[in-house]
């Protein structure tokens, strides 16, 4: 395996999708600092005083269990923004991936290099499925860092000019953890996706024109098919439009149970992410990703 | 001497059509082959699938690889330009050399930059911000940068302006031909490459109509000019091809004996766009 020629595709990757992978992100983390600074600005004086007073009772809270698993969810609340805007560009990428690159003939000097199709198909796939959310995990890992310094920088002035101390929490907040889950969600999260992912790529590669609709049409076609044929003889229930609700169902419900016995929200998420992954919508993504592979490899 | 291409019995067809018909043809080192045909003749087929960019019935044979299922090896040693401007807009310069150097085992980054470094081409320059000939010439200095044995060119001066075409086949000359290595090249304009090519090959309709050295091509075909009282004469002899201009006829001669051409005329060699027009005028039955 040649690694330089393997990292070369991945940063050819990054060139071409530069300036979406450097200022998406950066807009988000600018606007998920922003507008909780514009909030805080606008608050009335007795809000203030409100703030002050819950703050001066946290500093006497014995237990900081539910108060961890509160930062966490909010760690959870700071990352979910990235990676449904991660989804968006990663949707977009892996319909024009296959497309772009013959609409301008560029496919003609990016396979007169000695670089596999195989390679090339499985290196698009891997830098939209990884390496995007992973960018978009990075913005929001530094919007994160940056918030605790501003909270670092805030219990201290807190500390010192109004006698709140606030540093036990410090010690009881696992951010770490949580963010470590947040990157480690990537893989399920990857895996669970990856035969829509497959299936875009397919599309992109197939179509001569509007790889959009190749990707939407022919699902939409087979959910309307299966419901007219479900309709006029009376079936129970349609197979195909249950299966993919199931299969995208993701619905997080923290039962009262659930809440005393979660230590980390982020690695339930992993947990959840995992249980959504089945080995036949993987097999369906791999079959996806062969074709795409064959028409890049067969096409004239 | 061993054939760095050897193409046997290649055909192939697009549904019904047959583009490639039986296609044979044997390439050697210090060869510049010319491909030379009308437009849907069939050049760009047997350049594709010399370099398994298409599927295709008989054999080929480039340096010792099957371009079918060993293209990746074999583009290690052998470089390509398509016949349309195909790097991508959003690539920048500097990004284009870091690629090849990446992917390609035998690219030279400092070679390119030398070849670059001659032109108005700057290394932040995006392909898009460049005209159509410099997006040529950062082709060619990516292309020519790399040490490959074979070098395949389709139409590579396409809507190019007249020096930049000069440009372009003198850095071919310089900075990339020498006896171990081989060229083969398809063009429209026969007549500004005719000096540069060592072989020649005419296609017609998938067909390969003639294949020959640049030289015996000239000993072989003549050309003779006559005044209109021995047209009629000249005409007995089978030309391939007659044009009369101002009172005067040219035809094109192929094998005819010298003495019986010196009675009627004045003989000349003829350039190979004569010789193109004459072979694909009598093949058409024109």
């Amino acid at each position: 395996m040649n690694t330089l020629q393997i990292t070369t595709s991945f940063k050819k990757e990054i060139w071409e999708y530069e300036k979406t992978l450097l200022w998406v992100p950066a807009i988000v983390a600018a606007m998920m600092l922003a507008i909780p600074a514009i909030q805080f600005m606008l608050l009335e004086d007795y809000q203030y005083t409100r703030i002050f007073d819950q703050l001066a009772e946290l500093q006497d809270i014995q237990s900081h269990k539910y108060l961890d698993q509160g930062l966490q969810a909010l760690v959870l609340g700071l990352f979910m923004p990235f990676v449904l805007i991660a989804l968006v560009l990663q949707v977009q990428y892996f319909i024009s991936c296959l497309f772009d690159e013959r609409r301008d003939l560029s496919a003609y000097f990016w396979r007169s290099m000695p670089v596999s199709d195989a390679q090339s198909v499985i290196v698009k796939l891997l830098h939209g499925a990884l390496v995007i959310p992973a960018i978009f995990m990075l913005a929001a890992t530094a919007t994160l860092v940056f918030i605790l310094i501003l909270a670092f920088i805030a219990c201290i002035v807190l500390s010192v000019g109004y006698d709140i101390a606030l540093w036990g929490l410090w010690g009881s907040a696992d951010i770490l953890t949580t963010v470590a889950a947040q990157w480690i969600n990537i893989i399920p999260y990857a895996i669970w996706m990856f035969p829509v992912f497959a299936w875009l790529m397919l599309a992109s590669m197939f179509a001569n024109k509007v790889p959009f609709l190749w990707a939407t049409l022919p699902v939409v076609i087979i959910i309307l098919v299966e419901a007219f044929v479900v309709q006029h003889f009376s079936l129970s229930h349609s197979v195909i439009s249950q299966t993919l609700r199931d299969y995208f169902n993701f619905v997080i419900r923290f039962e009262p149970g659930d809440i005393r016995d979660i230590q980390s929200v982020g690695f339930y998420m992993t947990k959840k992410l995992f249980s959504k992954v089945e080995f036949g919508a993987s097999l369906l993504g791999c079959g996806f990703v062969y074709l795409a592979y064959l028409l890049r490899a067969k096409r004239n | 001497m061993t054939s760095l291409i050897s193409i046997n019995n290649l055909s192939k067809s697009y549904q019904d059509k047959q583009v490639l018909k039986n296609v044979n043809l044997n390439i050697a080192p210090g060869q510049i082959l010319g491909l030379v045909g009308p437009n849907g003749a069939g050049k760009t087929t047997c350049l594709q699938a010399l370099l398994g960019l298409t599927s295709f019935e008989g054999s080929i044979d480039v340096l010792g690889y099957n371009p079918s299922t060993h293209r990746d090896d074999m583009l290690n040693e052998v470089a390509y330009i398509a016949d349309v401007a195909v790097l991508p807009k959003w690539l920048k310069v500097h990004q284009a050399l870091t690629y090849m150097q990446g992917v390609h085992a035998n690219f030279s980054r400092d070679k390119a930059e030398a070849f670059l470094a001659k032109t108005n081409i700057r290394l932040k320059d995006r392909v898009k911000a460049l005209s159509k000939g410099m997006v040529t010439q950062l082709h060619l200095a990516l292309i020519l940068a790399i040490d490959a044995k074979v070098l395949v060119l389709d139409e590579p001066t396409l809507g190019l302006d007249i020096l930049t075409r000069r440009q372009f086949y003198n850095h071919l000359l310089e900075d990339f031909y020498d006896e171990d290595k081989c060229i083969v090249v398809t063009t429209h304009q026969i007549e500004e490459i005719e000096n540069i090519l060592t072989d020649v090959a005419f296609i017609r309709d998938g067909d390969i109509v003639i294949s020959e050295n640049v030289d015996n091509i000239r000993d072989r075909f003549k050309l003779l000019a006559v005044t209109n009282d021995k047209v009629e004469q000249a005409k007995k002899l089978n030309p391939l091809f007659s044009n009369s201009i101002m009172g005067i006829t040219t035809l094109l001669f192929d094998n005819a004996d010298n003495s019986e051409l010196e009675a009627l005329g004045n003989i000349t060699t003829p350039t190979l766009a004569d010789i193109f027009v004459g072979v694909m005028t009598q093949e058409q039955g024109v």
